[in-house]
């Protein structure tokens, strides 16, 4: 029956095969049944997904059809999502990998097989790391913003409609690390706005974010692509050895293919820019991606008064001037839980005379683990770190200097007041 | 054909209607009428004769002027024209009953919207029955069209004014009676039905003497046995005459025309059996509009009601348990090439309407509408303003 056929090719995210399909059932059919075909049709054009593979050929033979015009597809439907394709023997399907912001830990919302789930989370923890150290301000060479809970669920489907006349009971699993390619550009899309050209497939994996490795049955998966998405412009694939026939495949198709070997080179051929102009973020969207993040303030140079406090008596008081800096924490939730591990660096933009040293000051909760975390891993940090104390700290106390100047600072107590004062003047 | 029978047919129309058509003169009623039956053979020839030139033309004209002018002299409104109709009783409070004299509205069947041709000229009936329902009460089942539609209609006896034609069967009227005024027959051998909306105005009863005596001729035309002393003392027509005699060709267009007035009944008489009754079960959901949402094309209906199905169109109402009810409609290529509106009107004293426009023909889903309720509802296919299909149905609803 024609209508499961379509359903069928839906399943494989064939969606020029299931399109043509349909314009074939109905030039052999007649009546009432060519009735529910158009009715079809007219469903399968308001999805966007659909109107992204149409070529003028098809276009038009629906257009005629219809009798009506079939606009182009809005291309921020791709904000987020990425397509890339999956083989097993006799099976080839195209994927569609989206990002949802969530804030619970369910990170991978599909099925990938437990081989495979521990490679991924791999190269998503590395993104966020990168994320973290690559997003600026604009003009800027440094972002104000370390994102602690980037919010990411991470699913997929083959067939466009989840229900209606279309829908298809929805396989789930897949198994390997082709994923790691389109996993990154879905997440940079997602984080920064920008749409992923449909036009564009994806397929690779990452050993680390600055080397790929090759995948398997390039030629099948390229074949599949081009046949069932006949406007693809560019098959993006890691660099380095592929099989021989595969090699060949490449080689005959030179200008299909773009080779990309880290995080880097993939977002600039996904988006056509340096990776620089694509993660410079204004403040809108910096302070606002990921579902939990430290945001920065630079005071610029502040006299501050130490004390030393044990009990209730404040004794040895003197006076310091630092360049402050002051980290709160937002989130979208109610105490989100923070992801990312470890942090390498908190994200400040300087302010000020760099005569003087910095200051940093963690007002939020659950600083000690990361803060402890952070200092343990990176002692070639000049910066002093100072705590807030409790919860709606009224002190801060100094507990970290690595690379001291001066010894006496570390455990010293100073009044968080005069800070406060100076960020509601900043605002 | 004998000229003294020219000019007999309900449907032949009068010259002077004809050559006001061609003058531009008629009314908008009178134009209408001659639109309708300027086809049949009866009229055909009549528009291609010369407009009065000659003198003899001119009496020929004025002759049937003056008849148009004695036919408006009637004590009628000035403003009705002559074949401007009024509802049954309308202006006198007259309720239809058995021995009163009515005219016939010119557009028969109007009142039901059923595709019969008009009549063009006056036509005088005896009610011989009261109303009754055309569709009786042992019909199983058809006791709903009476709630949305008035199916009531009567027996008559022709009424004629020409009374040279009359025969044993016919009993006269003298000039100077108390109904028409001029001289008439009722003509018992010719018997028919009318609609009760069919019916004009009311020019009078009979008195119970007058009353029996006609019922006494009809029995005695219809062989059913009569009283012999009473016939004996009624005003008739003289004996039977040859069988190709103009009495004969008289009482033949009588029958004919007897049988125009009895069309609309017959129409009647289909729809109402053909009008399919439709219940439906469960409260309808009230809906914001009813958008074409052809989502539901996934959903599984739990009710589905066929109202028509061919190779070319199919026409159901379909349930849906979260949804609630559509019209599904789907229309061939073959059946209507383009764009085409679906329409499905409420007949009622407050008809409503729900029109749908459909680009192309294909499959559609619409919802109901929030003011549906029970009635006869017509529901239609029109391109270019025009059904090309139309279906009557009666919907009721389950009560919540």
């Amino acid at each position: 029956m024609s209508l499961q056929k379509v359903k069928d090719l839906l399943a494989k995210g064939a969606i020029a095969g299931a399109l043509k399909e349909c314009l074939e059932w109905h030039d052999r059919s007649s009546g009432l049944e060519q009735g529910d075909i158009k009715t079809y049709l007219v469903e399968l054009i308001k999805n966007e997904e659909i109107l992204a593979c149409l070529d003028e050929s098809t276009r038009s033979s629906i257009s005629k059809l219809l009798h009506q015009d079939v606009r182009n597809c809005d291309k921020y439907y791709f904000t987020g999502k990425a397509y890339f394709p999956v083989h097993a023997p006799g099976d080839t399907r195209l994927v569609l990998l989206k990002i949802e912001n969530d804030s619970t830990d369910h990170i991978i919302n599909f099925d990938l097989d437990p081989e495979s789930r521990g490679p991924f989370m791999n190269v998503i923890m590395h993104l966020w790391r990168y994320l973290n150290q690559t997003i600026t301000a604009p003009g800027m060479s440094r972002s104000d913003t370390t994102v602690m809970n980037w919010g990411h669920k991470y699913s997929i489907h083959f067939n466009p409609f989840a229900n209606g006349p279309f829908g298809t009971d929805g396989i789930t699993q897949i198994t390997g690390e082709s994923l790691h390619f389109v996993a990154v550009v879905a997440t940079i899309s997602a984080t920064t706005g920008r749409y992923v050209d449909p036009d564009i497939v994806f397929t690779g994996c990452f050993k680390s974010p600055v080397e790929s490795t090759p995948v398997s049955h390039l030629r099948e998966k390229a074949e599949f692509i081009l046949e069932q998405r006949p406007l693809t412009k560019k098959i993006i694939i890691p660099s380095g050895f592929f099989s021989p026939e595969d090699r060949e495949f490449i080689s005959n198709h030179k200008d299909l293919f773009v080779q990309v070997n880290s995080f880097k080179e993939l977002i600039e051929a996904a988006f056509g820019q340096s990776v620089g102009k694509v993660l410079e973020l204004d403040d809108s969207r910096r302070h606002s991606i990921g579902f939990c993040r430290l945001i920065s303030k630079s005071l610029g140079a502040m006299e501050i008064l130490l004390f030393d406090r044990v009990g209730n008596v404040d004794f040895n008081e003197r006076r310091v001037t630092f360049n402050v800096v002051y980290f709160t924490m937002k989130d979208n939730g109610d105490k989100t839980r923070y992801q990312v591990f470890p942090i390498t660096k908190f994200n400040f933009l300087p302010l000020g005379d760099s005569m003087y040293p910095v200051l940093i000051i963690l007002d939020f909760r659950g600083t000690i683990a990361h803060t402890g975390n952070m200092i343990s891993n990176n002692s070639q940090v000049k910066d002093i770190f100072a705590v807030g104390v409790g919860y709606d700290a009224t002190l801060a106390q100094i507990f970290a200097y690595p690379q001291p100047t001066d010894q006496e600072l570390v455990g010293k107590y100073f009044q968080l007041d005069p800070i406060h004062q100076k960020l509601k003047t900043r605002v | 054909m004998n000229l003294l029978l020219k000019e007999l047919k309900l449907r032949e129309l009068p010259e002077y209607l004809v050559f006001n058509s061609r003058a531009g003169s008629n009314s908008a009623a009178e134009q209408e009428l001659v639109e309708r039956l300027k086809n049949l053979p009866e009229n055909a020839a009549k528009f291609d004769l010369p407009l009065p030139g000659s003198s003899e033309e001119k009496t020929s004209a004025r002759i049937n002027r003056f008849r148009q002018l004695a036919e408006q002299a009637r004590p009628e409104p000035e403003e009705i024209t002559m074949i401007e109709s009024t509802e049954a009783g309308e202006d006198e409070g007259v309720e239809p009953a058995a021995g009163q004299i009515w005219s016939v509205k010119r557009f028969i069947g109007s009142y039901h919207e059923l595709d019969v041709l008009p009549i063009a000229r006056p036509q005088y009936i005896f009610l011989l029955t009261n109303p009754a329902n055309l569709m009786g009460e042992g019909t199983a089942g058809l006791q709903y069209p009476r709630s949305f539609t008035d199916d009531r209609f009567l027996e008559f006896l022709p009424v004629s004014i020409h009374t040279e034609f009359a025969n044993q069967y016919d009993v006269l009227f003298p000039s100077g009676n108390h109904i028409l005024g001029v001289e008439f027959m009722i003509e018992t051998e010719i018997n028919s039905v009318c609609l009760l909306h069919d019916l004009d105005r009311c020019f009078g009863t009979v008195t119970e003497e007058e009353a029996e005596k006609i019922l006494n001729t009809y029995f005695f035309a219809h062989k059913m046995g009569h009283d012999s002393e009473l016939y004996s003392v009624t005003e008739t027509g003289s004996d039977t005459h040859p069988v190709d005699s103009v009495f004969n060709q008289y009482k033949e267009i009588e029958f004919e025309n007897a049988q125009i007035i009895a069309e609309p009944v017959e129409k009647l008489r289909m729809r109402l059996d053909d009008t399919k009754v439709i219940r439906i079960p469960y409260p309808v959901k009230v809906l914001a509009a009813a958008q074409e949402e052809i989502n539901v094309a996934g959903e599984t209906p739990d009710l589905t009601i066929p109202l028509h199905e061919d190779e070319n169109l199919l026409l159901q109402i379909n349930h849906y348990p979260k949804l609630g009810y559509y019209f599904v409609v789907n229309v061939s290529s073959d059946f209507c090439e383009r764009e085409f509106v679906f329409s499905v009107e409420n007949l009622s004293d407050t008809p409503i309407k729900l029109e749908r426009e459909c680009p192309i023909p294909r499959k559609y889903y619409f919802a109901f509408y929030p003011e549906f309720k029970d009635g006869l509802y017509r529901v239609s296919i029109l391109t270019g303003g025009n059904p090309i299909w139309t279906k009557e149905f009666i919907i009721e609803m389950e009560k919540r």
